[in-house]
């Protein structure tokens, strides 16, 4: 388990370091930051100074140590638009993404995983086909487009729910529906399958043949048994709710990271992006990571495999 | 057989049927849509009433056909600067399944060709190919491809060429692991008694028994890749204009959902349609081709 878990660490802490090679090229790429930093009169000497204190006048490799050394210690420079530190503006706008996010995974758990043991109890029955339609619809809207569908109906025409901002609870409604409404879809799927498929097993028949109830047998045997990939796949759909609330940022004008991202790179705001993009990818990473170890305290029986 | 099928053979019903006359509907429909909206795609200049990119403005947000103010010139109404949104959903089906096909091809030939290599060789070969591909696989793909994409500055090439790099991971893990359940069987065996080069084993005797797999895998991802290229046009680091984007004639109606909803809400009901259509047809693909790769 020791080797399983060093293994994955070192996984991690490779695929972190490929997010910050690839943030250090890919800013170097976007462009000469010298022109969108001082106006278009100033002096080749202005441009040189300039230049030199940002620590562009120095050679690619020289760089990429000084950058990596400011990223061990935390040193994500200073946002070029709003003139402050990086990182302190980019966590200011991680609670509102984790509220956006946090609710969403609540409202996920409540409508996927009752639908899916619903689903996989009455296999093959109108309220199975029914349950499933919806998952498949769920998918065919991406959500951008199903968030100006829920602007368009409970804003604009039924005028029940604001379009946009945050404060108000009913500010939450749409776009936290938006964002578990497309993932819910996968996690009744998840549900239903390996429902369905702890229902085949032997014990279960010995539950049944001993006379147990059935929500007994669907809630005790099945669904506790079943729990693993439920638990993994919310875990990871959890990780990207909070890591792709991007769209749904943007089109309920939500003032999270997501939003925060997409502004930055319409203002070539370099440092800004390249410190959110860093701070998702870590919190992605190593929540994968946290929910590999997880597998193991789950289930007892993986640990002696 | 699977399960699910076994279960309803126990017990048949007026269901059952139902259910078979309803996939068969689903199917025909949904490959009925495909086979159209390719046709439209290359013929798109014979099928558009207008020019897609030319502003109109005295003509700008006049409603669908149908609707109050609409009228048999725009079928489909125009956007705010007064382009028909007809011939822009017709030019605009170029660039979706074009960046589908694309997209799905290259990272298909790449990953299936990976994945092959590493499940026959295994060893080294198999350890540097799936490190890379998990290191690939645990990072947030869509915030990169956002980060990548703006950094790169929207283009056609860019977008493709990101979500092949960021897809081609799925297909190696997929093809490698039916690889290695294929590579011990006889006939593979007596191919290298008879002294077969390894390429030859992979190229001619592996590969066309992967074909179908590869091809389910394909149709199945597709639906994430038709979705990417919206989103990210959505989000204005997609494919740049002149090029119509579905995604992004939704980012343009937008502003106009208040008066003009139809503008946002025409290219939109286009994706739904898309989606769905690949996703049934991946579906039947799945069950017809490859029935190990059901619940997937």
């Amino acid at each position: 388990m020791g080797k399983f878990i060093a293994g994955r660490l070192l996984q991690s802490v490779v695929a972190l370091w490929v997010i910050t090679l690839a943030v250090f090229i890919l800013v170097r790429q976007a462009g000469d930051p010298i022109t969108s930093l001082l106006p278009l009169n100033a002096l080749p000497e202005q441009r040189e100074a300039l230049r030199e204190r940002i620590g562009l006048d120095k050679s690619y490799v020289e760089q990429y140590f000084i950058y990596m050394g400011d990223l061990l210690q935390a040193d994500f420079g200073e946002s070029r638009f709003l003139r402050q530190d990086a990182l302190d503006t980019a966590l200011s706008k991680f609670p509102a993404t984790l509220e956006l996010a946090g609710f969403s995974m609540l409202v996920l758990l409540v409508i996927a995983v009752p639908a899916g043991v619903y689903s996989a109890m009455n296999r093959g029955t109108i309220g199975d086909l029914v349950v499933r339609f919806i998952a498949v619809l769920g998918n065919a809207f991406p959500s951008f487009w199903l968030g100006i569908v829920f602007i368009l109906v409970f804003a604009v025409w039924l005028r029940w729910l604001p379009p946009a901002g945050r404060g108000e609870p009913e500010n939450l409604v749409l776009p936290v529906l938006t964002l578990s409404w497309f993932l819910a879809g996968g996690l009744m799927r998840v549900v239903r399958s390996s429902m369905l498929e702890v229902m085949g097993r032997d014990y279960v028949r010995t539950a049944r043949a001993k006379g147990l109830s059935d929500r007994s047998i669907t809630w005790r045997h099945v669904f506790r048994n079943a729990l693993l990939p439920i638990t993994t796949f919310g875990g990871i759909l959890f990780l990207n709710m909070l890591t792709g609330t991007i769209i749904v940022e943007t089109v309920f004008g939500w003032p999270g990271m997501g939003r925060e991202v997409i502004t930055s790179v319409t203002r070539a705001d370099y440092p800004m992006v390249q410190t959110i993009t860093l701070l998702l990818g870590f919190i992605y990473i190593f929540g994968n990571f946290f929910i590999d170890i997880a597998y193991f305290y789950i289930d007892p029986r993986l640990r002696r495999a | 057989m699977t399960l699910e099928e076994a279960a309803s053979l126990e017990q048949p019903s007026g269901w059952d049927r139902t259910r078979r006359i309803a996939r068969w509907c689903q199917t025909w429909w949904a490959g009925f849509f495909i086979v159209a909206l390719v046709i439209v795609a290359i013929f798109a200049p014979l099928i558009a009433t207008h020019d897609p990119v030319t502003n109109a403005l005295p003509e700008a947000l006049r409603a669908p056909w149908g609707l109050e103010g609409g009228g048999t010139d725009h079928l489909l109404g125009t956007d705010q600067n007064g382009r028909d949104l007809f011939s822009r959903i017709v030019y605009g089906s170029r660039i979706t399944l074009g960046v589908a096909l694309l997209t799905i091809g290259l990272s298909a030939v790449l990953g299936s060709l990976l994945g092959l290599l590493a499940g026959y060789r295994g060893g080294l070969t198999d350890t540097i190919v799936m490190r890379f591909a998990d290191i690939l696989l645990s990072l947030p793909i869509f915030l990169l491809a956002i980060v990548v994409a703006a950094a790169l500055g929207p283009s056609l090439g860019n977008v493709i060429g990101i979500i092949a790099v960021l897809l081609w991971p799925y297909f190696a893990r997929q093809i490698r692991g039916e690889t290695l359940a294929l590579r011990n069987l006889e006939y593979i065996e007596a191919s290298r008694a008879l002294g077969a080069s390894d390429a030859r084993i992979m190229l001619r005797h592996l590969l066309p028994n992967l074909v179908p797999s590869i091809i389910v895998f394909a149709t199945l991802q597709a639906n994430l890749v038709i979705v990417a290229e919206a989103s990210l046009s959505f989000l204005g680091v997609g494919v740049p204009p002149p090029a119509v984007s579905w995604g992004r004639m939704v980012s343009e109606g937008i502003d106009f959902v208040y008066i003009s909803w139809w503008v946002a809400a025409i290219p939109g009901i286009a994706i739904s349609f898309v989606v769905l259509s690949v996703a049934f047809l991946g579906d039947t693909m799945r069950d017809r081709l490859d029935p190990t790769l059901r619940n997937r």
